[in-house]
């Protein structure tokens, strides 16, 4: 599967010191807790070491990936046939998901997969309607937290977010 | 043949509570059968569009 040869080229930048951390986010995340959803790249939370400067720079993760087989494409590097964006930790949301990031195995490979409840959180705060949707998959899953959910909102300042959330499904069936 | 709204989002919901509870493993090479027929479908809609019509100028 060429999802795992992905989650296995990650491992290796991470036992490479290339990143410090790594979280798979975005449709593929979320498939590990809910119902696929159709999606055309694979998006990866990291945090790396930025010392040498104080702009957040991805070429040392470029370089490393396209001197194992990685080819650059618009944004994305295409890495096992799959568009991976890499995306650094901006917010204080994104820096604790990555923080409370969960470690699975999947057909024996490691990974490294946002929480569903950072996930959700993370959804809420970008607020695209695929994230609406996605945020209501999260809520009806048996093994959401929604007392964990609850206090991200409210430490990360989601709760008007949550609000409006809360009464736009107030009007579906 | 009678139509429940009712029992069409009750089957609805069985069905996703389904795949939820399906293996990650599954799941995730959904995810890749999902890519590649949007993928094809992509293919075969760009190829319809460059197809050359009757009314096109030789």
């Amino acid at each position: 599967m060429a999802l795992l040869d992905i989650f296995a080229e990650l491992e290796a930048a991470v036992a490479d010191g290339i990143v410090e951390r790594y979280a798979v986010g975005g449709a593929v995340g979320a498939t590990f807790y809910i119902e696929p959803a159709a999606t055309q790249d694979v998006d990866i939370f990291v945090v790396f070491d930025q010392s040498a400067s104080l702009l957040v720079s991805l070429a040392p993760i470029y370089d490393y990936f396209t001197k194992r087989g990685a080819v650059i494409q618009n944004e994305h590097l295409v890495i096992a046939d799959w568009p991976v964006q890499f995306l650094p930790a901006t917010t204080p949301l994104v820096d604790d998901a990555l923080i409370h990031a969960v470690r699975m195995s999947v057909d024996g490979q490691a990974v490294a997969v946002l929480s569903q409840e950072h996930l959700a959180a993370v959804a809420l705060e970008t607020g695209r309607m695929k994230d609406k949707i996605r945020l209501s998959q999260f809520l009806a899953s048996g093994t959401f937290e929604r007392l964990r959910f609850d206090a991200l909102t409210e430490r990360f300042g989601l709760t008007a977010k949550w609000a409006r959330f809360v009464a736009l499904m107030e009007d579906q069936p | 043949m009678k139509f429940s709204m009712d029992e069409a989002l009750r089957i609805k919901r069985a069905s996703r509570v389904a795949m939820t509870a399906t293996p990650i493993a599954e799941k995730l090479r959904i995810l890749e059968r999902l890519r590649e027929r949007d993928r094809a479908i992509r293919r075969a809609v760009i190829a319809l569009e460059q197809r050359p019509t009757r009314d096109a100028p030789a």
